[in-house]
């Protein structure tokens, strides 16, 4: 049995708590022992990504400490994965994002099937996960098509995966940026969403909360019926 | 007379309060990026191309002191006059001396193809303001020229204007017809106040896209043919390059015209790519090679491979952001994501702001046919600015707030706990109009329970 | 110091360590195509006439641009056009060029561009101020990548060289794509191909 520790983002840990308890179920139900560090909190992108990286060191010390001890150390975020290997190189074991752990560690092929009605989704890639993890190809490289994200989900019975028109293009999150250039933010996720929902989509679905935060946000202000979700809470066994 | 300080976020929002230009904006720059994928994925080779361009700049500028001169020895063999500038005043000087002892006292009349250099300089505000009359010659440049305007775009000046301001600008410039916005027509009328002054025109000036150490020669690239209409009918050409354009050896040419029309407009290469070795007879020719800065850019390790920019555009046609802002918002002659790496160089304090008018997404550094790590050079110019004091202060007492709450655990969980209570029996204390996030978006739901309170109860920690 | 020793002193002191030169790739081992070349060239907005000898342009010439139109070109034993023999003709007196005919030395595959320089221009402005633009190539002249035609290309033959690829063209009013900016409104390629197939 693959032990691995869980390092849950703070803003899932405080607004997206059944994003977390997805993919902790989801782990186990894939036979890893997953352990959840106590004392983790942030492993501080946001001050680094205002420019205060020197700002984060508690962070990164508490991160360290939490996580220091473990090979294998899964997160349900490309973007807090990629400031952790970017900007933390004191850290021995290896961070992975959850579909990365999924398809390259533990080379999931199959996944129970899922029952209830058929699902039309739109796959939001966060572009810290597309193009600083390469999870997927990209546009602007002339490579062959790949997504991590999209191969676990057609290994689920009833997900119809839609593509919108921009395969790539960023939702306007940002960081701090979403508060700083708040028009532009909003403008950016509002271009966004418009080609989800070009797709009659009923969730977009993400390995991101951050981005899908943003998004939800203006669908709930748009009164929208359409949904975020993570890509944990489509891939877990509810039934089990 | 000091004009006040637009910051980028500010002229972004001003630049969103009609949706539907920039709209119009967001898809034309789109429609070109597409182009450019076209052209790019149509070559199995591409990614080895850029890789190959980038090293060759990663070579050149290691050894650039050593090309300069021998760029400079061969260009002064081919009977080319070569000229050093230290800062953008130097080259504006330099550039008015020539004129003035080509013309004498008789009013002087230059004209000028695409140069992002004479941009970054203000070369025209400071020849006319010396009495000395400067038509730019591009097409989309003579347009913002006559509105007196910046260009917006370093390909493509004049992106931000619809047919419908082009047909207003020639009706009061050109005379042309009321409301006639057929692009051809407008062209025509273009052309022939521009052959006017092509044959009228004692001087010109061009820039420069790429010199050659080994020849001493440098070529120019235009679709319009304005910069060799300008050249080969005046009497005196002046090229203005920054140092960084020199490359090694000609061949290096078959890899960098390659990349660049296709990373611009998605076109295979430009209309006209003309090499300059030697002047023609009865000719003279300067290059002014400027420095402005770029020596200390090569110094800084972090920053030095922005001076690997070829000046294609493709970083501006898919940038998120520049899309939905417009070239202007950035305030400073080369805008987009590379001109947010540029600017800082040039002016810590004017230009703080640029480097955080990004989302950090990287398409930029995917597009880059010299692969510049630009959205990297983005995250490390905003270290350097908060390090020298450029932050806002209350970003850096928010940060630092933020910084100790995360750092302590205890602190961390508390303040969760309080934050969601706040947000679930106080909602009115976040979701007002002081909170940037809730004037277009809502905020999420807080659940009653963290994560972390969540596994406490129901699973056993370590 | 100067301000030549002040800039090579600063770029001296700052440039890093040397980074390899990388080698350039090895020549197209694939000939280029005429019949590719043709596309190409259609593709960036030229015309392509099929010659298989250089007195077919003659009459070509004759029917679209009859007189009183003003012919110039550098093709030896054409009974067309004048010859422009002294380089030092100001360049404006050009203006009124309706059609340049010039011999191009070689062709691009992938790109549809053609290469003219000094050693076949009688005046550099011509190509660019004429009002229409014709070359010759021939299909034993045609390279397939930019690569190759650098190759050709060696350096200190030339005083001043450009490729051409299609009319001039300009998209600056929104992007509407507009043939004939500033030079040539349009660019004939006579091509010459001596293979009786075509």
């Amino acid at each position: 049995m693959m032990r691995v520790a869980l390092f849950v983002p703070c803003y899932v840990d405080q607004f997206y708590p059944a994003v977390a308890i997805a993919t902790l179920e989801l782990l186990e139900q894939l036979g890893c022992q997953v352990v959840v560090p106590r004392n983790q909190t942030c492993c501080g992108q946001p001050m680094a990504n205002s420019g205060f990286a020197r700002e984060a060191a508690g962070c990164d010390q508490n991160f360290r400490q939490n996580f220091g001890e473990f090979d294998h150390i899964v997160c349900p975020s490309g973007s807090c994965v990629l400031h952790v290997r970017e900007h933390n190189p004191l850290l021995t074991g290896q961070v992975w994002e959850l579909c990365e752990f999924l398809t390259d560690v533990l080379q999931v092929r199959a996944l129970p099937h899922r029952s209830g009605r058929p699902l039309r989704i739109g796959i939001h890639q966060s572009c810290h996960g597309q193009r600083g993890l390469r999870l997927s190809s990209m546009s602007e490289r002339n490579e062959p098509y790949f997504s991590k994200m999209e191969a676990l989900l057609k290994l689920v019975d009833g997900i119809d995966i839609t593509t919108p028109a921009r395969p790539d293009e960023c939702c306007g999150f940002g960081g701090t940026f979403c508060v700083t250039q708040e028009a532009l933010s909003v403008k950016m996720g509002k271009d966004r969403l418009a080609q989800h929902q070009a797709n009659q989509v009923d969730y977009i679905v993400g390995g991101d909360m951050s981005c899908l935060m943003h998004l939800e946000g203006i669908l709930r202000r748009q009164q929208s019926p359409i949904q975020v979700r993570h890509v944990a809470q489509l891939l877990v066994d509810h039934a089990l | 007379m000091s004009q006040r300080f637009v910051s980028h976020a500010q002229a972004a929002s001003q630049f969103l309060t009609d949706e539907a230009r920039t709209d119009w904006h967001d898809e034309t720059l789109w429609f070109i990026r597409q182009k450019r994928d076209k052209s790019a994925h149509a070559l199995p080779e591409w990614e080895a191309l850029r890789e190959l361009a980038s090293g060759i700049k990663d070579h050149a500028l290691s050894e650039l002191s050593t090309y300069l001169t021998q760029f400079e020895q061969n260009a002064l063999a081919n009977g080319i006059q070569v000229h050093w500038a230290a800062t953008a005043a130097e080259h504006n000087q330099i550039v008015l001396d020539i004129i003035r002892q080509q013309t004498g006292p008789a009013a002087p009349r230059v004209v000028k193809s695409k140069s992002m250099l004479t941009e970054e300089c203000h070369l025209n505000e400071f020849l006319i303001k010396h009495g000395v009359e400067v038509v730019d010659t591009d097409l989309g440049e003579r347009i913002v020229q006559l509105r007196q305007e910046a260009p917006s775009h370093i390909v493509l000046p004049a992106i931000h204007l619809k047919k419908a301001d082009v047909s207003a600008t020639f009706q009061q410039h050109l005379g042309t017809e009321a409301g006639n916005e057929d692009p051809q027509y407008l062209t025509e009328a273009a052309r022939h106040h521009l052959r006017e002054k092509f044959v009228s025109a004692s001087v010109a000036i061009t820039g420069v896209n790429f010199a050659i150490a080994e020849t001493g020669g440098f070529v120019v690239c235009t679709n319009e043919g304005n910069a060799d209409l300008g050249v080969h009918l005046a009497d005196v050409h002046i090229a203005c390059l920054g140092i960084e354009k020199v490359i090694p050896r000609q061949e290096h040419l078959g890899v960098f015209l390659r990349l660049l029309a296709r990373s611009a407009t998605g076109q295979p290469i430009t209309t006209y790519s003309s090499h300059f070795v030697r002047p023609r007879a009865g000719q003279v020719m300067h290059i002014i090679l400027v420095d402005n800065g770029r020596s200390t850019q090569l110094g800084r390790p972090e920053f030095r491979n922005s001076l690997k920019c070829i000046r294609c555009g493709a970083c501006f046609n898919t940038c998120p952001v520049y899309r939905r802002s417009g070239g202007h918002s950035y305030h400073n002659a080369v805008a987009g994501p590379i001109g947010s790496i540029l600017a800082p160089n040039l002016d810590m304090r004017k230009n703080a702001d640029l480097p955080f008018a990004s989302t950090l997404c990287g398409s930029c550094t995917n597009v880059c046919p010299v692969k510049i790590n630009i959205h990297e050079q983005l995250w490390h110019w905003r270290q350097t600015l908060t390090a020298e004091g450029l932050a806002p202060p209350a970003k850096t007492v928010a940060m630092k707030g933020m910084a100790w709450v995360l750092g302590h655990p205890t602190v961390y969980r508390l303040s969760g706990r309080i934050g969601r209570w706040v947000m679930q029996h106080v909602p009115a204390l976040v979701n007002n109009r002081l909170n940037p996030w809730y004037k277009g978006r809502d905020m999420p739901s807080p659940p009653t329970q963290s994560f972390g309170e969540w596994y406490d109860k129901n699973r056993s920690r370590v | 110091m100067n301000n030549r020793q002040v800039i090579l002193t600063a770029v001296a002191r700052n440039q890093p360590a040397t980074r390899p030169m990388p080698t350039l790739p090895e020549p197209s081992i694939e000939r280029a195509s005429a019949d590719g070349f043709a596309q190409r060239v259609e593709a960036i907005g030229g015309t392509v006439v099929p010659i298989s000898a250089l007195t077919d342009i003659v009459s070509y010439v004759q029917t679209r641009f009859p007189p009183p139109a003003r012919l110039v070109s550098t093709l030896p034993d054409l009974p067309l056009g004048e010859r422009l023999s002294d380089p030092l003709v100001p360049g404006h007196t050009l203006e009124t060029v309706d059609l340049a005919l010039l011999m191009g030395s070689f062709g691009v595959l992938e790109n549809g561009a053609i290469w003219l320089d000094s050693r076949h221009l009688p005046h550099r402005a011509l190509p660019f101020i004429c009002q229409h633009l014709a070359l010759v190539v021939s299909s034993r002249a045609l390279v397939p990548t930019l690569h190759d035609a650098y190759r050709r290309l060696s350096p200190d033959t030339f005083d001043y060289g450009v490729f051409i690829a299609g009319p001039s063209k300009t998209a600056d009013i929104e992007q509407s794509l507009v043939i004939g900016a500033h030079g040539p409104r349009s660019l004939t390629v006579f091509l010459l191909t001596t293979d009786p197939s075509r």
